[in-house]
């Protein structure tokens, strides 16, 4: 049998091979003879048509942003595991994270008050479930950053405030002069120094101003994008696997005299490293998570799921820690793990 | 800055927060719990009011006329509970819970775009005509509920929902089609035949996502072609004459 033979059992027309696709493309000479469409109805479904037009191009616009915003959230979640050393609480992030989270969080933020229109009224619960895995993940790297700085689980209100989309400027520290919020961590961002040293590296700001006054007062009339309380739980859920990854880092990072510093002794917390306490925080999340009743909804079952995620994590903490007590005094002085703590369960989307 | 030891362990997580979330959940399942009990309801009415109209298939032209009257009180009777899904669903975000609802609501749209081109809605003293396509704001007139709503965050019934209740009244049709001419009624095909085809023109304009209108609107060719088939026979059979319509 000749070799070609066999290869090919579909190629139809024998001899030249497979690149017999390029011909004319077919019925592109019919087009012009398309009839128009007649008929009693036809008006009436032309207006349904440009509205469900309408809606589909909405739709497509927020899920594009939605992933958009999704990938940002992940990249700024990696600039946060490379943080080193792996102390809490981190008491500012270094300049150079800083500038990478602050170039993903401004897509981010530019991101979602550009689908404020499209989320406006009715719009806003009926693309939710589009835009909801991109808030969620938004909320995830929020979170685990308001973690890292301040070893306390992000507020609802607070997290809405980043995710509503109407507040950029602030976030991003865009403007100067500004009535700072109180309830804001505009230090979790960048610190004031580096506000204008940013700004000032823009520089276009100022001739942009009289637009941006304009486009202010366009935006005042449009409402923030609403936070549902599921995804806030959910983008938790989340933030609970990276808090593992970060703690696998640490108990490998942390050398082993002080990885167990106080470990059975101190019972309120005191001299406790970094990696206990970062273990006892994921215990406290899961205890809470645990205690709610998640009901029979799309929303119970997916927090479901991400419980067992985030027990998973728990459980590869303790056991790194297991794996330090037993194995640890046969390290050499001072020797240090490399541990590769991406991948696992807690990946998911 | 706060060092670690400063910061109160168990205040890493504010109580309030899951306590807040729980009473978000508690509160969603009982909002799904009391639409669901009125659903139960509507789907009855949707059921009589069915159960009712599929009667057309048997009944001869001249008794229709009192058959769509006995369906009239289970319009009102149905009007009743939109009111009070209504006043329950408007008071949360529309799209929260639409999934609940959109079956029955789609089976009620349906229910009254048969009947009004079986002519249930002609005034009083008229004669009943049959043929009218009723336009979603006839149907949400009849419902007494708002229709494919833009701006507020209402109760309504909408296009989407509308569009389906169509094609159910296709399939219905071309049900009917086979029907009337075993009641020996060889006029309402043709009827039949061009308001569909008219219906079919319609559908082809829009530009549908793949989803499930998309499918049932896919499959609108094969009623359209099954009612062709029957006006073909008629036709054969010089039981009508094509020149009429």
């Amino acid at each position: 049998m000749p070799p070609t033979g066999s290869k090919r059992p579909f190629s139809g027309s024998g001899g030249g091979g497979g690149y017999n696709r390029t011909g004319p493309k077919p019925q592109s000479h019919h087009t012009p003879q398309q009839p128009v469409p007649t008929g009693p109805y036809i008006s009436m479904f032309t207006g349904f048509r440009n509205e469900l037009d309408e809606h589909q191009d909405r739709r497509e616009r927020i899920i594009k942003a939605s992933r958009d915003i999704t990938a940002a959230s992940k990249k700024i979640i990696f600039s946060l595991q490379r943080l080193r050393p792996t102390t809490l609480p981190i008491t500012g992030l270094s300049n150079h994270i800083t500038a990478e989270i602050l170039q993903y969080e401004t897509k981010i933020q530019d991101l979602l008050s550009s689908i404020l229109p499209d989320l406006q009224g009715l719009d806003g619960g009926r693309w939710q479930r589009q835009i909801s895995p991109g808030l969620q993940e938004y909320i995830e790297a929020i979170g685990f950053r308001h973690y890292l700085l301040k070893r306390k689980v992000i507020e609802w209100k607070e997290a809405e405030w980043y995710t509503c989309g109407l507040n950029g400027d602030e976030i991003l520290g865009r403007k100067k002069g500004d009535e700072v919020k109180e309830d804001v961590e505009m230090t979790d961002v960048v610190s004031t120094q580096t506000t204008t040293e940013v700004s000032a590296g823009e520089g276009v700001e100022a001739g942009k101003k009289e637009e941006e006054k304009k486009e202010d007062e366009k935006k005042k009339e449009l409402k923030g994008i609403p936070l549902s309380r599921e995804d806030y739980v959910l983008g938790l859920f989340d933030m609970t696997g990276e808090m593992m990854r970060f703690a696998i880092t640490s108990v490998a990072t942390t050398p082993l005299s002080q990885l167990l510093g106080a470990a059975a002794d101190s019972v309120d917390g005191k001299e406790k490293s970094t990696p206990q306490c970062l273990l006892q925080d994921l215990r406290t999340l899961q205890s809470a998570f645990e205690g709610l009743d998640l009901g029979f909804s799309a929303f119970g079952k997916d927090a479901e799921k991400k419980l067992k995620v985030m027990q998973a994590s728990v459980l590869k903490v303790e056991y790194a820690f297991y794996g330090m007590v037993v194995r640890g005094s046969e390290r050499p002085e001072g020797w240090v793990a490399e541990i590769d703590t991406s991948g696992g369960p807690g990946d998911q989307e | 800055m706060a060092d670690l030891n400063s910061l109160a362990v168990d205040g890493m997580i504010d109580p309030e927060i899951f306590k807040q979330v729980q009473n978000d959940i508690d509160e969603d399942i009982k909002v799904r719990d009391e639409i669901r009990g009125l659903l139960k309801s509507l789907d009855k009415h949707d059921r009589s009011i069915q159960s009712v109209l599929s009667r057309v298939h048997a009944v001869p032209h001249s008794s229709l006329t009192a058959l769509l009257a006995s369906a009239q009180p289970f319009f009102e009777q149905q009007r009743e509970i939109l009111k009070e899904l209504d006043a329950v669903a408007s008071k949360y975000p529309y799209y929260k819970y639409n999934g609940l609802w959109t079956r029955e609501i789609q089976a009620a749209s349906y229910g009254i775009v048969l009947a009004g081109w079986l002519g249930a809605f002609t005034l009083e003293g008229e004669e009943r005509k049959e043929g009218h396509l009723m336009t979603i704001k006839e149907v949400g007139e009849k419902l007494g509920i708002p229709v494919n709503v833009k701006e507020s965050d209402v109760f309504h019934l909408t296009l989407e929902e509308y569009l389906h209740s169509l094609i159910t009244m296709i399939e219905e049709l071309t049900r009917l089609a086979v029907n009337s001419v075993t009641l020996s009624d060889y006029q309402r095909p043709m009827l039949i035949s061009r308001f569909v085809k008219d219906l079919h023109a319609g559908f082809q304009l829009l530009n549908l996502k793949n989803d499930t209108l998309r499918r049932r609107s896919d499959g609108i060719k094969y009623n359209v072609k099954k009612i062709e088939d029957i006006v073909y026979d008629l036709a054969l059979r010089k039981l009508v004459n094509q020149a009429d319509n």
